[in-house]
């Protein structure tokens, strides 16, 4: 479809990129203010972000929100595999279904509702509020996303490959491990993937079991944004955005590699047929 | 049988409510290429998924070599199966898809390589092996799946419609190149297929199937020549087939005509139904004509004409034919008794082979 | 497989069992006590007898409905745009990037931008308007929310039109519609399901966001989210908290089955 530079529509695009990122690179701008204020612009500094490293309790907070997201999506991934597994084993249609159906209670609840009746399950258990607490409600809410992401690859793959696998000797550890494990490992990437970032994003489910002792860096924002305007938090925000475009770059980058390995081989191939 | 190496005895199996299989008997012999023959459904795939150990059998035995293999796992069998898509693993390319199960084997990895050479030379693929399988051929893919089911060197080779996907000029070049590889090998070839002209240009024996049940074993030829019933005649190539009746040993009744046949050892005056095959009939003149016929249609087939046409009793007949004739004209057809084939209703395969043996003796005693 | 399937199903289920069976459970036992932790029904007494939590209730329906409106609006036409332009994974990507920023950030942005003497200001002074108190009322909660939201409107609604089979386009041209007929007529019927998804995606959320009423809305706005949060850790009146999540949960099951995509058996695969 040709189209004009200056189509109207094109203008409607530019227009909605514009509104998407104003804000953020607003906040971004505002992190190199040497003023103290998100409204006026009174010269450039590296002060906030001298403020940000210097603030130990905040550092902290980071690296526990990056060990939760990190934990909680890695055990949230292999349980989640594991129940893409089992669910996919399942022939009883409506056995499937519905447990189909509670898998994705937790994707589609509100985080109120999730926060709220999780901390009811944790004082019911008596549970402290705290590293754990966050962890479970975690892991137990990146799990289902998991699933969903391992399961139409499982439903892709070809059954008759399992039987080609058994057919040719392969016991049940080796059909997993050497034809399911290779099929599926994109979509547990992918699921561990935004395991990841549904815990890095989380707030509300966080704030309501999160007690007094631990906090994460979401709850630590609202908790300074409530007070009003510190310009550390937008030198963190900068960060984060940059740490942002790192993951994506990187996830480009491991998709390039794989592609030209493959052209790699390739090439050498047609070398090989050459000679 | 000397070296019977697949024995089923009365094997039965069931889906829910339905019987995919009832009373299944047979025997397969060493180095012999059998098909299972028969519309979908019939349950050939079902009997090939009991053999490789993907289904169970709900009653009956399986045997191979003499012992009972029912619960025995297919990883455990030392029969092999090229699917009907193939199934080659995706993720793996030419060369670690053939050395599949020689690496679960923890064969040394020398003697996979000398393996898997030798496999991908046997079906034309030398020099593949560092291909993906994302980057060969419909053909090609068929190979590999059958390179890499003899590398393991199987005693029993099933093959699951395998050349349902490839285009006619391909599949009829396979065939031959199947028909001879398993010559090569020796072993026993399993071969499902609902395709007719490829059980018959394959096989050393062919099962027709239908409705879960075996209806008729045999010879290509003898299938072709000697259907058991009404199902087999007609599954197996063209054929006109029209009721009659039995007036006495080698003496059939059709359309109120008596006709000499070959076929003996029923009752008199028994209602039977008669096949003759369309390549069978040659068209004449009215006034030789056993039968007169007036044609509806004629189409040129490149190496015949296809004529169908009717008789005064409204019958349909297929004609076979070199030369050509015109649409509207009356036409005689003429056949020999041989080419008369009489079935009788619900005979079983026992009785049925009993009582061909019992007149082609005497027909040999009168030589 | 069969042996497997009960060692791989074990902390799959122990999840089903604790995290999703037993805290809705939970919550639904909770909404039966009072705050002095006595059996009653007075919680839904006092929800259903008294104008102030119906109100609240139909406030927040009222404004995830605006919001869900208000999306759709503006992400319809990206989704359907952006769909038609070349490298169009490259600008999908960039549609998805901005949820990856914290959604507190972009809050806090916001609070930045729409203060007295922020962005928006100067630029109604520039126009002429002059400044307005943007911050903490209901229209700026709107526009936060909406602005957080319209990614993941765009998403499900670019992937049905992206699935769409082009061919069907060209049929309907060469049967003689014009552009806004192939639009009504088959475009759209066609990604109906993609708005459902981005619809469910939308509101729900929308009825919860309670940190934005606090942090934009300067509690003008009052949406269930934020009075489950306040029951919950404010005035510490569970049960309460816990019967207007009930409600919020059965108002979630109607959005489902308001919107969910009834198959039909053999339709198509996806």
């Amino acid at each position: 479809m040709k189209r004009k530079w200056f189509d109207w529509r094109n203008i409607y695009l530019w227009l909605v990129f514009l509104v998407l990122y104003a804000p953020i690179f607003y906040l971004i701008f505002y992190s190199f203010n040497a003023g103290t204020t998100m409204t006026r612009f009174s010269g450039f500094s590296w002060q906030h972000y001298a403020e940000l490293f210097a603030d130990t309790r905040m550092i902290e907070i980071v690296l526990d929100t990056l060990l939760i997201a990190l934990l909680s999506s890695l055990i949230a991934t292999i349980i989640g595999m594991l129940g893409a597994l089992a669910i996919y084993g399942i022939k009883k249609v409506w056995l499937k279904n519905s447990i189909l159906s509670l898998n994705n209670i937790l994707m589609v609840s509100p985080d109120v509702i999730i926060g709220a009746s999780f901390l009811i399950f944790f004082t019911f258990l008596g549970l402290r509020l705290g590293f754990s607490s966050v962890l479970l409600s975690h892991i137990a809410f990146s799990i289902p996303i998991v699933v969903l992401m391992v399961l139409p690859r499982l439903n892709e793959m070809n059954h008759s490959l399992i039987d080609a696998a058994t057919d040719l000797g392969a016991t049940n550890v080796q059909v997993l491990t050497r034809v399911i494990f290779p099929f599926i490992t994109p979509g547990i990437l992918t699921g561990f993937f935004m395991a990841f970032t549904y815990s890095l994003d989380d707030f509300a489910v966080t704030f309501f079991v999160t007690g007094n002792g631990f906090e994460t860096l979401s709850v630590e924002i609202y908790a300074r944004a409530r007070q009003g305007i510190s310009l550390e938090v937008n030198a963190l925000s900068a960060l984060m955005f940059l740490f942002s475009l790192l993951l994506i770059g990187g996830y480009y980058f491991i998709e390039q590699y794989n592609n030209s390995k493959k052209a790699r081989r390739r090439n050498r191939m047609g070398a090989k047929l050459i000679k | 049988m000397a070296n019977t190496i697949i024995k089923f005895s009365g094997v039965n199996k069931r889906y829910g409510d339905t019987m995919a299989l009832k009373q299944i008997d047979f025997e397969l012999e060493q180095g012999k290429f059998y098909t299972l023959l028969g519309p979908s459904g019939c349950g050939k795939t079902t009997i090939l998924r009991i053999l490789a150990g993907f289904t169970d059998a709900s009653a009956g035995t399986i045997e191979f070599e003499g012992k009972k293999i029912n619960d025995l796992p297919a990883n455990k069998r030392k029969i092999n199966t090229v699917f009907q898509d193939y199934a080659l693993f995706p993720h793996l390319n030419v060369y670690d898809n053939v050395a599949f199960g020689l690496v679960l084997k923890k064969t040394a990895k020398k003697v996979i390589h000398e393996k898997v050479i030798e496999a991908l030379r046997l079906v034309q693929l030398s020099g593949y092996e560092e291909r993906e399988i994302s980057e060969i051929s419909g053909g090609q893919q068929q190979r590999v799946a059958i390179a890499r089911a003899i590398v393991n060197e199987p005693e029993v080779l099933l093959l699951d419609e395998p050349l349902s996907a490839l285009d006619a000029k391909l599949r009829t070049a396979m065939q031959v190149e199947l028909r001879q590889l398993q010559q090569r090998l020796g072993i026993t070839f399993v071969f499902v297929t609902h395709d007719q002209g490829e059980a018959l240009a394959m096989s050393d024996e062919i099962f027709v199937m239908n409705a879960g049940e075996i209806l008729q074993q045999g010879a290509p030829v003898d299938i072709y020549d000697e259907p058991i019933n009404h199902f087999v005649a007609d599954f197996i190539g063209e054929s006109n087939i029209v009721k009659g009746r039995m007036l006495a040993d080698y003496q059939v009744e059709i359309l109120g005509h008596q006709f000499e046949c070959a076929d003996a050892g029923m009752r008199v005056n028994e209602p039977v139904e008669v096949v003759i095959r369309p390549e069978d009939l040659v068209l004449t003149t009215v006034d030789k004509a056993k039968l007169t016929v007036t044609v509806d249609t004629q189409v040129f087939r490149g190496d015949i004409y296809e004529i169908m046409s009717h008789d005064d009793a409204g019958n349909e007949w297929l004609i076979h034919s070199v030369r050509k004739t015109a649409v509207g004209q009356q036409v005689g057809i003429y056949f020999e008794p041989e080419d008369i084939h009489v079935m009788r209703f619900g005979e079983s395969e026992e009785d049925f082979d009993a009582r061909l043996e019992s007149y082609e003796d005497d027909a040999d005693e009168k030589v | 497989m069969k042996k497997y399937n009960t060692f791989y199903s074990v902390p799959y289920v122990l999840w089903l069992l604790l995290f999703v069976i037993a805290p809705l459970v939970l919550i639904v036992y909770q909404s039966f006590f009072n705050i002095n932790g006595q059996l009653t029904l007075s919680n839904y007494r006092e929800y259903f007898g008294s104008g102030t939590y119906l109100r609240m209730t139909f406030n927040s329906i009222w404004y995830a409905f605006i919001i869900t409106a208000v999306t759709l609006l503006i992400s319809y036409p990206t989704a359907y745009w952006l769909s038609q332009t070349r490298h169009k994974q490259l600008w999908l990507l960039l549609i998805i990037l901005p949820t990856w920023i914290n959604l507190l950030l972009k809050a806090y942005a916001f609070i930045g931008i729409f203060s007295q003497a922020g962005a928006a200001n100067h630029f109604f002074e520039f126009i002429g308007i002059g400044p307005q108190q943007i911050l903490f009322t209901k229209g700026s909660f709107i526009l936060v929310a909406a602005y957080i939201e319209i990614p993941f409107m765009i998403l499900p609604i670019f992937n049905a039109i992206d699935e769409l089979n082009p061919s069907l386009v060209n049929a309907s041209r060469d049967l003689g519609a014009t552009n806004w007929q192939t639009f009504s007529k088959v475009i759209f019927p066609l990604t109906l399901d993609g708005v459902k998804a981005g619809v469910q995606a939308v509101f729900i959320p929308s009825l919860s966001l309670f940190m934005l009423t606090r942090l934009i809305g300067g509690n003008k706005v009052i949406t269930l989210g934020t009075a489950i949060e306040e029951h919950f850790l404010v005035t510490q009146n569970w049960g309460m908290g816990s019967t207007i999540g009930v409600v919020l949960i059965v108002a979630m099951v109607v959005i489902m089955f308001a919107t969910g995509e009834r198959k039909k058996k053999g339709g198509q695969r996806r």
